[in-house]
């Protein structure tokens, strides 16, 4: 859940009035949430349009009165002081605004160290291989192996054609079986293809029940030229981390415009990453700094320095993230002269079709859609979501099915997403819905489903179930929606029962109320107050509008009934459960050590690690405020843990900011190691230090800390209840 | 004679009491203060009187004016003062101005989009205390500081009333958050 900025920052935010720190807080949240966007586009446009209200005229003949006022000999004494402020008791409240000098800041991104190889290490040789390579890999297995004659390298590859398109969206596969020689060590020889030049893995048994992934940081491998990882390497690279290790993509595009200053492609995509982790601090951080580099480049192509197409390509990208539309302009017209190919000349054509079609289907445009998607060569995700979206309007029911299949083709780890597109764009339509019943049964058979590199065939399992239990409420709705209600609520009590989700619960609560199922909807909104998520005066109004319909044994006996669901669905989220080792210390505010197990102190604990340099982590800041007002309530607590050093600068950060938790310091990168952390994310452990879910989502992390406290309240009412079965 | 020598000259004058000094500084400056004046009475008759009482009074009022800051400053602020000064004896005696309900400015204004004469009669209708920051600030530009010192309230007092005053008007106007994010 996340929590929205309160109307007061978000004026002050409109009018600038906010700290530099409090300004890329509020604007990494803005970037996600089109309500609070829409809120400071309404107020800047009442600011606007106020300011060019017509001028009232005076009326005629005020002059005249005026002046026989003053030949009357009037006198009026004017206010020319302000009057004197009330006297009050109470703190003043401080101006909020500080301007700070871009230039002057600086950060530090510190990189929890390389995960060290404690047990298990996947290496090749050679070490710095050139595309093409014949590759000998070498795996230490750790006691998860011990006792395999072979194990299997999974993998995911890279060419300069797969440009950015995501981690998750490109197939894993199977790269051969790691072979016993001697013990603890695995062998296998294979040769890199020809345009691959990054590549993951990950080593697995051979029935995909145990996976090392290296706590999902995976085996990284690029390929060489000139004594150094090459250009399109660190780029794929940097497209793959981006989504699952920020920082990570973010430290290797500095280490791409160090090795590369020349390449526009470089400093765009620095650009790119600055702006999304940044957001408004973007300006005041580095725009500077991106403005001299574009200009160096420009005046060495003026210079007659060469430049590649895709360099020219690149200079017209970069110009317009840097808002420089004149020489966007340029770079433009010599991008559609001289590389008409090029895939951002393409993705123009792509516009410039939609804008031609003006939102309605017709051949013309289907047979130019058509042509733009065989040609190939750029990201044709958005192509395929905007066909979809505008082939239904010729009424196009073929048209639909195919362009949304190859969008489901494109992008197989958005399948829910796509659902859900589909739900809104299509969901009133036959051939929506039959796209929604594919995508369901799809997901019935989890082998025919691609698994992650890092999930356990186990984990996929579960993985999959979830997504299917989502697309259950979606079609459900559609169904409902449509007045197929027996139909929808087949649908949606599959759902219901497989996911935990109030929105859907409130909304299946609603369809009952209306069938007269009180007992249904009763039970459905128990599940609403059972979460640990709940407003306190949502929660007293159901609990008020329950009292009034049912028995209150009836209700006590709903909310336990969900607090049990809550719980089933909660735990047991992870297949491979770890046991954390509690004697890893971390820094306190005030310097001193403390081991993980004390701060703990035998609670369930919530660890969130987090950089202030990562803005999708400061966006959640407020729901992490949220979990530490909450948790104590189901004998928890919060222990978040920054990936950065005690220095001047980050006292100065905190001395601004005002966070209602304790936050401590990684030490050599010990609990990041402990907890196999390779970006921002958030893990919950057990009161006996083991592992009950990891990578999180932080809107999961207060359930699961709910789930494990009724549990453990269920365990200790079963053992009163036998000692007195004993006693008796 | 430059501008600023003309105002200054001007401003002799009109301490002197010389009527055609008052009379060229209406002539410099009389839009303004009529058009402050109504936006913050809110209504055409209330706002007359205020520019009347602005300039019968100028002469002795520029008595204390040092100069600093420009001299349509001043006048502005001293205008707001005395739109402000009305309207609380106003709402203390319950006065009700015979053209009150009506959009004032509607009544005054040349041609204007439907959009503009929907702000303008949701800022008619807005109360007092909020309209004058929202037309002291968005309009006329003065900050929460200078606000607050014009209505004797405080600097956070001044920032909450724009921001109901914004909100008031957005319900008003029946602004509906229905962007598409881009």
């Amino acid at each position: 859940m996340i929590f929205h900025p309160s109307e007061s920052r978000l004026n002050r935010f409109a009018d600038g009035e906010l700290s530099r720190r409090l300004r890329i807080r509020t604007a990494a949240h803005l970037e996600g949430c089109s309500r609070c966007r829409n809120t400071i586009v309404a107020i800047r446009r009442l600011s606007r349009e106020a300011r060019v209200l017509p001028q009232p005229s005076a009326p005629a003949g005020l002059k005249d009165r005026i002046l026989e006022r003053l030949a009357n000999g009037e006198r009026v004494i004017l206010p020319v002081a302000d009057p004197p402020m009330p006297v009050r008791t109470g703190r003043r409240v401080a101006a909020a605004f500080a301007a700070t000098a871009a230039a002057a800041m600086l950060f530090t991104i510190v990189r929890a160290p390389e995960l060290a190889s404690e047990a298990s290490d996947l290496s090749w040789f050679p070490e710095q291989p050139q595309m093409g390579a014949q590759l000998d890999f070498e795996y230490r297995a750790t006691g998860m192996f011990a006792g395999e004659d072979s194990l299997v390298l999974r993998g995911l590859t890279r060419t300069a054609a797969d440009g950015n398109t995501w981690h998750d969206n490109l197939a894993v596969r199977t790269i051969g079986t790691l072979v016993q020689h001697g013990t603890g060590v695995h062998r296998l020889s294979v040769k890199l293809p020809d345009d691959v030049v990054y590549a993951v893995f990950a080593v697995e048994d051979f029935h995909g029940n145990r996976v090392d992934s290296r706590g999902r940081a995976f085996w990284e491998l690029s390929v060489y030229e000139d004594g150094k990882p090459s250009y399109d390497a660190l780029l794929q690279k940097v497209h793959d981390l981006t989504l699952r290790d920020w920082e990570g993509a973010y430290n290797t595009a500095l280490e791409l415009v160090k090795s590369y200053p020349n390449k526009p492609g470089a400093w765009n995509i620095l650009s790119s990453l600055e702006q999304q982790l940044f957001g408004v601090g973007f300006d005041l951080l580095t725009l500077e700094r991106h403005r001299n580099a574009f200009a160096q480049m420009e005046r060495r192509f003026d210079n007659g320095s060469s430049f590649s197409n895709e360099d020219i390509g690149d200079m017209y990208a970069y110009a317009r993230s840097l808002g420089k539309l004149t020489a966007a302009e340029r770079w433009l017209g010599r991008m559609l002269n001289e590389v008409p190919d090029h895939h951002f000349a393409k993705r123009l054509r792509v516009t410039e079709a939609m804008n031609t079609a003006a939102g309605k289907w017709s051949d013309e445009t289907e047979a130019r859609l058509e042509a733009l998607w065989n040609e190939g060569g750029f990201d044709k995700t958005s192509l395929a979501q905007e066909a979809f979206d505008l082939a239904l309007t010729g009424d196009e029911g073929g048209a639909f099915v195919r362009w949304v299949s190859r969008l489901e083709r494109a992008q197989p780890a958005r399948v829910d997403e796509i659902a859900r597109h589909i739900a809104t764009v299509a969901g009133g339509t036959q051939v929506g819905i039959q796209r929604l019943q594919s995508l369901y049964d799809q997901l019935g058979s989890p082998r025919q489903v691609p698994r992650s590199l890092y999930h356990t065939y186990a984990d996929h399992q579960r993985h999959t179930q979830d997504r299917r239990h989502v697309l259950a409420g979606i079609l459900g709705g559609v169904l409902v929606e449509q007045g197929e209600i027996a139909q929808g609520l087949t649908y949606l009590k599959q759902a219901l029962e497989g996911s935990w989700d109030v929105a859907m619960f409130s909304r299946a609560a609603g369809v009952l109320e209306g069938l007269d199922d009180t007992n249904g909807a009763f039970q459905q909104w128990a599940r609403v107050v059972a979460d640990p998520w709940i407003e306190r005066s949502v929660a007293d109004s159901l609990e008020a509008m329950a009292h009034a319909a049912i028995s209150a044994d009836e209700w006590e006996t709903m909310l336990e009934t969900a607090r049990t669901d809550l719980a089933a669905h909660y735990l047991s989220r992870v297949s491979l459960p770890r046991r954390i080792d509690l004697e890893v210390p971390v820094e306190g505010p005030d310097g001193s050590l403390h081991s993980l197990g004390e701060l703990m102190d035998g609670q369930v604990s919530v660890f969130a690690f987090w950089s202030r340099n990562d803005r999708h982590a400061v966006q959640r800041q407020d729901s992490l405020a949220e979990i530490s007002r909450r948790i104590g309530a189901y004998d928890g607590t919060l222990i978040t843990v920054v990936q950065e050093q005690r220095t001047a600068d980050w006292e100065a950060y905190l001395a601004g900011e005002d966070f209602p938790y304790p936050i401590y310091h990684d030490v050599a990168g010990a609990a990041s190691r402990n907890f196999n952390v390779c970006y921002n994310t958030y893990f919950v452990v057990d009161g006996d230090g083991v592992e009950q879910s990891a990578y999180s989502e932080i809107g999961d992390v207060l359930r699961q800390v709910a789930a494990l406290n009724h549990r453990a309240q269920q365990a200790a009412t079963s053992l009163v209840t036998e000692e007195a079965d004993r006693s008796q | 004679m430059t501008e600023h020598g003309r105002q200054a000259a001007l401003v002799e004058g009109a301490r002197a009491g010389e009527p055609q000094a008052i009379a060229d500084l209406y002539e410099m400056f009389g839009a303004t203060v009529y058009r402050v004046a109504l936006r913050l009475m809110n209504s055409a008759a209330d706002a007359e009187d205020v520019v009347q009482d602005v300039f019968v009074g100028l002469g002795r009022s520029l008595l204390g004016f040092e100069g600093r800051g420009s001299l349509e400053g001043w006048i502005k602020r001293v205008t707001s003062r005395t739109a402000l000064m009305r309207l609380r004896r106003q709402r203390s005696r319950n006065e009700i101005s015979l053209d009150a309900g009506l959009p004032a400015w509607a009544a005054t204004t040349r041609s204007s989009p439907a959009d503009r004469l929907t702000l303008e009669r949701a800022l008619a209708e807005l109360p007092d205390a909020l309209r004058a920051v929202f037309v002291l600030k968005e309009i006329e530009g003065y900050s929460h500081q200078e606000i607050g010192e014009m209505l004797g309230i405080r600097l956070g007092t001044s920032k909450i009333r724009l921001y109901r005053a914004r909100k008031e008007l957005q319900k008003s106007i029946g602004e509906r958050n229905d962007f598409s994010s881009q």
